[in-house]
């Protein structure tokens, strides 16, 4: 941390500063199966694609999208927040890995 | 006839006058939001085998006294993002890790074993089933650990009849997780055709291995998909259920019997 960051935090904590700006924000995760866990819906989704003549499709694998909109006042802040999110319920991270994108 | 009953905390036991010591287990039912096989667990426990059952709501927060917990089946929090995922974020779900870490018995059934999977007390999780269909009907499993308190009461290599139910039944581990459970012997029944052959038509769900119920290294969480609570009377199509109650009864009344007395 910069030391004018240093001292900002101090002010604040002393009520000398007004709290930082918190802003809404965005995110999107995304969880989805890891490699070599099976997924017999994106399997049977494929064979439909296929079926209806999509021939191109070679393999299709179904995950989740996740909208969240948070308060933060900063990115790396967010971040941190929505990884533990994922690792403790969003995710299990036995069969499922996630990405975070934020806005 | 006189008949004193005393209560010791909350351990029950009768004292007949031919000082005969009849103990009595306590058992705890959670109720989640959704579940839906609590009556049959306590059914079982209360009025079938003739134990002391109780309910426990899930923001309840004091598992003392109780012998065993049981997380019964159902759809708590309607299956939401993942089985049992939400549940075991329940307030009554960091006692329940407690007691299981003191070395109290634990049962999962069903959503009851998704939740115990998903809150890190067993291993693995339970996914949607190979066939993406919802499942329930009766099937064979074979006992593979009759040296557990949950399954003394059969002999090993004992193929039973107990019904299924679910939707997301399909055990998964990862390749060094299910070598340990086959090391330490942790998996207890497995999906066999009447025969007790392991074959892939007699798995119902696509689980690993056919792996149908296990327990952790310590011995006392145990989780199935088959439901042996449903599985008591024999008007109820089977009695091979029993042996899951018989082996706690019979294992925790001895400890208990033998527990000093004041």
């Amino acid at each position: 941390m910069e030391r004018a960051d240093r001292v900002g935090v101090k002010a604040r904590q002393h009520g000398c500063l007004a709290p930082k700006q918190e802003k809404l924000m965005k995110a999107k995760v995304y969880v989805t199966l890891k490699k070599g866990v099976l997924d017999p819906q994106g399997k049977a989704v494929g064979n439909a694609l296929e079926s209806m003549g999509y021939h191109e499709v070679k393999n299709l694998r179904i995950g989740k999208l996740i909208e969240i909109e948070l308060n933060s006042s900063s990115k790396e802040g967010v971040e941190n927040r929505l990884k533990e999110m994922c690792e403790r319920l969003l995710a299990n991270t036995v069969i499922e890995d996630y990405r975070v994108e934020i806005e | 006839m006189s008949v004193k009953t005393k209560r010791f905390k909350s351990q029950f036991f009768t004292v007949t006058d031919n000082g005969i010591l009849e103990v009595f287990l306590k058992f705890g039912i959670i109720v989640f939001p959704g579940s839906n096989c609590d009556h049959d667990c306590y059914h079982a426990a209360k009025h079938i085998f003739g134990q002391h059952a109780e309910y426990i709501w899930h923001k309840d927060t004091n598992l003392n006294g109780y012998d065993c917990i049981i997380l019964p089946g159902g759809f708590s929090y309607g299956d939401y993002l993942r089985t049992g995922a939400i549940a075991r974020f329940s307030p009554v779900m960091n006692d329940v890790i407690m007691f299981a870490k003191r070395g109290g018995l634990v049962i999962g059934i069903c959503n009851g074993f998704q939740i115990l999977a998903e809150a890190g007390l067993l291993p693995g999780v339970l996914m949607r089933n190979r066939d993406l269909r919802f499942i329930c009907k009766a099937v064979h499993i074979k006992v593979e650990n009759n040296e557990t308190v949950f399954t003394s009461a059969y002999k090993k290599g004992e193929v039973l009849s107990m019904p299924i139910a679910h939707a997301d039944g399909n055990y998964f581990a990862d390749a060094e997780t299910v070598k340990r459970l086959e090391d330490n012997n942790q998996i207890i029944f497995r999906y066999v055709n009447a025969n007790g052959q392991m074959t892939e038509d007699a798995n119902p769900n696509g689980s690993i291995n056919n792996i149908a119920a296990i327990i952790n290294e310590k011995g006392n969480v145990f989780g199935t998909m088959p439901h042996p609570e449903r599985a008591c009377e024999s008007i109820l199509g089977g009695e091979d259920g029993r042996g899951v109650f018989e082996g706690i009864l019979s294992q925790m009344s001895n400890v208990k019997a033998q527990m000093p007395k004041n």
